[in-house]
């Protein structure tokens, strides 16, 4: 493995265009993580045409340091703007916009650099040692009633975060559930709740959906404040954490790069989930668990170290099967193909040159997420100077762009403002937006799974629940379920 | 009424009205699958009927608790700084920062990004604070290029042209410009 | 069984390659002057699917193609859902000036043969070129014990009672789907089949163990028949094409069905000036020549049989195809529109 490795890295950096579309990467990924409006979704829709004059292993190389970096740079506008990069990113944002709300930006932002290299370089490491026999054992163990399994316990974590009782967080999840089921039916391609419109078939994407929700309610709130006299500047600190502060969230660090591993290799689950169980898990094992969501390190560290482990993780059903887990990692099937190459087992075979140089440049990405981060970080905050009245028609154009690219779609554009108003309206009044978001991107993987499950299983209960890996998640999710309940009535009970 | 006041009322008929007409609308497609025995409308309707639930028992908790938190919650966002909409300047102005968005965006299909983007720019300028002129213009003139320069010129990113005349005309002229830059270097 | 369609010589024709086609390209002219200037900017090719797909390849492929022999560049904007619906619309809402393209796969015949308002490919579009013409195969992994070909595998799903399991897409009335049916209905036996929209997990499902079976056509699981991971049991197709010569077709395992075929072609708009629709079917069609895009579809097992169809050819193809589809339609009681 260390051969392989020292060979990639040799050819990584073996020649100047091969660097420079490295450093591109890394800087083109925390840049359109970390700018609000735009993710790395955006960056790499868009730059998908142009891999087709580079090398595969180039392009491939590219799209992983985007994957690594983005993930990490979404967490920036997240601690400094409540405005999530991507979706896994959402919730960063419960504990670092309550830091940087108390002048402590500096120690969020830190901690996130921090824990994105530690999870993102474990996970790299992982990946390198045992992609093949992880997927293998994926792909055998885990099928779809699993999925649906980890779904449901992921959404019971969401509806147990973020909300200010456990209705709203049912109802926030159930609504982004709802709005999951437009378009067409995952098992029949059926159309429905088209209320006339016929882009809807196509469904409401989450890209959008998270742009409004984040984004654009968070222009709104700002001017609303402007409106009302009472915005306030986020105040900048560049004050970094010390290496004995963070020492102290060492096991949270490590839960989450389980959590992140665990939750990346599985098709169509990704980032997303890992940093909600990453972030619900931190609470779960807190002896301190008021403190979350006002301003605990803990909170950031647990859910930035949880999604750049699922990277890494995503990266091993990619390669070995040729299984793509999500968005970008179904744009990198795109760069393979063009290149008439198929991501699978056989790429081990016939690419290892290709396969050991994009190990090298993620490996080498999450560490540079630790020099660049912490520099380029210190320009982003720059941005925080910009008058909002300047910044705000900015960032709504990058999130036009951002909403209509990945699809083509001016229905697109449109989901994102509506998004924004629903968003501004909910988010103070106590519902959970990360919440109706996770439950928009699980509702057709958790419909598709639930009914490939039950199709396999011939509608017998018994046969699903004879799956231990299944089993075992579904108890997860409904000791989360019951725990989130069992409180809400001691309360209850206790004032009563 | 308990604790119930009137937003508490309002929120639980939106959840209401958004149950009644899913489920009505459900009706609409609710043809069996042959290979599926649940169909397409079995996955929404138990949606919609946790929905029902969940929106019972969030009346049933404000009836008891009114808005307070509750214990033990985490992630919960905070926002009591909002302006004063008994204003109704400040209620107008929120009420077109919301629309001007929205009607930005069902432009983008018959107008095209090219020619409707520089008058969203300097609306929503105008919207947030800045009422001087010149600003304006040169702010609007600066995110124009910028957004031309890396989305047209470096990415080539296929955006919205219309489909209207002249609106689509102008697209076509910036995108003949564009290749002819290009052909430059 | 009952034989839905009359189209015989129809499928005789596309059988004409049993084996690999020796390529010869249909283009004598290798350039072609530009009418009026035309095209003075990049092109916009809609694709009404990802880019990650079977028609996003093959948009990429044939814009590469054409840009390196005219020097126009064609920008491809992806606009997936509705099952090719959607792209559709758009293209169709475009200005038909010739400076947007369409790319589209069969879905679109089926999509009119259902509902006449949606739009005809061969009537109220003017196919470019159709450059994949392939065929459907059904797959088992390689290290399966409990079957090894097709009568083995008949066998041994009659006796699970209608429990075994075979991964196919989700679309009802998809040319997969229907061709499930013909199958099931020629053989008598009952398999659930399980409903994928996105091929990966289609294939992993195969692959782990999750089902018994694949429906897929040779290009899409083409790795994985390399890597010897799956193997066809099943052809499709009229003929044996060569590389699949140990593999039986379904005629000959006695099931009298015409095939349904998959292609994917480019288009443009009936309204769109003549000599631009000119231009580009020579660009297109010339472009199905070049060495990249050749070497595309080799890689796509695609060459096994003749995917090349000029318009006329093309329109033949379309209109045929739905005719299919309309009588397995209506047999299948479906509501013709």
């Amino acid at each position: 493995m260390i051969e392989n490795f020292l060979a990639g890295s040799a050819a990584l950096f073996g020649d100047w265009t091969t660097i420079s579309i490295f450093v591109f990467g890394v800087i083109g990924g925390m840049l359109f993580g970390a700018i609000p409006g735009v993710s790395m979704l955006t960056l790499a829709a868009i730059l998908l045409p142009f891999t087709a004059g580079l090398t595969a292993a180039q392009g491939v190389m590219l799209f992983a340091v985007i994957y690594c970096t983005g993930t990490y740079g979404g967490a920036i506008t997240a601690i400094l703007f409540n405005i999530p990069g991507a979706p896994e990113n959402a919730p960063t944002a419960f504990d670092g916009y309550p830091m940087t709300q108390q002048g402590k930006s500096g120690k969020a932002v830190g901690a996130a650099v921090l824990c994105s290299a530690i999870g993102g370089v474990a996970s790299a490491l992982v990946m390198m040692a045992a992609t093949e026999p992880l997927a293998q054992w994926a792909i055998s163990n885990i099928g779809p009633p699993e999925i649906f399994a980890l779904v449901f316990f992921g959404l019971a974590v969401a509806s147990s975060v973020g909300a200010r009782t456990i209705w709203k967080g049912w109802i926030s999840v159930l609504i982004g559930l709802l709005i999951a089921t437009i378009g067409q039916d995952p098992v029949g391609g059926i159309n429905r709740y088209n209320f006339g419109v016929s882009d809807l078939a196509a469904g409401i994407a989450f890209v959008p959906a998270i742009l409004g929700f984040f984004a654009v309610s968070e222009i709104f709130v700002q001017a609303e404040r402007k409106a009302g006299g009472t915005y306030v500047a986020p105040k900048v600190s560049l004050s970094f954490p010390t290496i004995l502060e963070l020492w102290m969230h060492k096991i949270a660090v490590i839960r989450s790069i389980l959590v992140g591993f665990f939750c990346g290799i599985l098709p169509g689950i990704g980032a997303t989930l890992a940093a909600f169980m990453g972030y619900g898990e931190a609470v779960r094992w807190s002896k301190d668990r008021e403190s979350f969501g006002k301003g605990n390190m803990e909170g950031v560290i647990s859910s930035e170290t949880a999604n750049n482990a699922a990277t890494g993780a995503a990266m091993i059903p990619l390669l070995a099967l040729g299984l793509p887990g999500g968005a970008l990692t179904a744009m990198m099937v795109a760069v393979f193909q063009m290149h008439d190459l198929q991501p699978g087992p056989l790429v081990f075979y016939t690419s290892p040159d290709l396969i050991w140089i994009v190990f090298a440049a993620m490996f080498y990405a999450n560490l540079s997420i630790l020099i660049i981060g912490v520099v380029e970080t210190k320009t982003i905050l720059n941005l925080l100077k910009i008058p909002f009245h300047f910044l705000a028609p900015l960032i709504l154009m990058l999130a036009t762009i951002g909403a209509y690219i990945s699809r083509g779609l001016v229905l697109d554009v449109m989901v994102m403002f509506l998004a924004g108003i629903l968003g501004y309206l909910l988010r103070r009044s106590g519902y959970s937006i990360p919440g109706i978001v996770l439950g928009l991107i699980l509702g057709k993987i958790g419909e598709q799974n639930f009914a490939q499950g039950m199709q396999m299983v011939h509608y017998d209960l018994w046969t699903y629940f004879s799956r231990p890996i299944c089993t075992l998640l579904i108890a997860a999710g409904t000791i989360t379920l019951a725990t989130s309940v069992y409180r809400a009535f001691a309360q209850a009970g206790k004032e009563a | 009424m308990g604790r119930l006041t009137r937003p508490h009322l309002v929120e639980a008929a939106i959840w209401l009205a958004i149950v009644v007409i899913f489920f009505a609308f459900s009706f609409e497609f609710n043809q069996p699958i042959e290979i599926y025995i649940f169909g397409a409308t079995a996955w929404p309707r138990v949606i919609i009927i946790l929905l029902l639930v969940a929106a019972v028992g969030n009346l049933f908790y404000q009836y008891k608790h009114g808005s307070a938190t509750q214990e033990g919650r985490v992630g919960v966002a905070v926002s009591d700084d909002g302006a004063d909409f008994g204003d109704p300047a400040t209620r107008n102005k929120m009420i077109a920062v919301l629309v001007v968005p929205f009607l930005f965006a069902w432009l983008l299909k018959p107008v095209g990004i090219y020619f409707a983007a520089p008058f969203f720019i300097a609306a929503i300028i105008w919207l947030f604070g800045e009422h001087r002129l010149r600003p304006i213009l040169i702010m609007t003139a600066v995110i124009y290029v910028i957004f031309l320069g890396l989305f047209l010129v470096v990415l080539n990113a296929p955006l919205p042209q219309g489909n209207t005349s002249p609106f689509y005309g102008y697209s076509a002229w910036i995108l003949k410009m564009n290749t002819k830059l290009q052909g430059l270097w | 069984m009952k034989t839905f369609f009359g189209a015989v010589a129809f499928a005789a024709a596309i059988a004409t390659g049993g084996a690999t086609h020796a390529f010869e390209c249909a283009v004598s002219e290798a350039s072609m002057e530009k009418p009026g200037g035309f095209p003075e900017r990049a092109l916009t090719m809609i694709v009404p699917y990802g880019p990650a797909g079977g028609s996003g390849q093959v948009a990429g492929a044939m814009a590469e193609a054409v840009t390196s022999l005219t020097g126009v560049a064609i920008n491809r904007d992806h606009k997936p859902g509705g099952s090719g619906t959607v792209g559709m619309t758009a293209y169709m809402s475009a200005p038909a000036d010739g400076y947007n393209v369409l790319e589209h796969i069969d879905d679109a015949s089926s999509a009119h043969a259902l509902d006449s308002s949606n739009p005809n490919p061969a009537v109220d579009l003017i196919p470019l070129v159709i450059s994949q013409v392939t065929f459907s195969q059904i797959y088992i992994r390689t290290n399966e014990t409990r079957y090894s070909d097709w009568p083995s595998f008949v066998e041994w799903v009659k006796a699970q009672d209608g429990k075994a399991t075979i991964a196919n897409v989700s679309k009802e009335g998809s040319m997969e789907r229907v061709t499930m049916k013909f199958i099931t209905d020629a053989t008598g036996m009952s398999i659930q089949q399980i409903s994928f929209d996105k091929g990966a997990p289609r294939y992993g499902a195969l692959l782990g163990g999750q089902v018994d079976a694949l429906f897929e056509q040779p290009g899409d699981v083409r790795n994985f028949l390399d890597a010897g991971n799956f193997k066809p049991i099943l052809t499709i197709f009229d003929e044996r094409p060569g590389v699949f010569a140990d593999t039986p077709t379904h005629r000959e395992m006695g099931m009298e069905f015409d095939p349904l075929l998959r292609f994917r072609g480019f288009y443009v708009h009936k309204d769109a000036p003549a000599d631009r629709i000119e231009w580009l079917k020579w660009a297109f069609q010339r472009g199905y020549c070049e060495d990249s895009y050749q070497a595309f579809n080799e890689s796509k097992f695609m060459t096994v049989i003749d995917s090349y169809r000029d318009t006329d050819g093309a329109k033949e193809l379309i209109m045929r195809s739905i005719d299919q589809y309309r009588d397995v339609y209506t047999a299948m009681g479906l509501d013709v529109k």
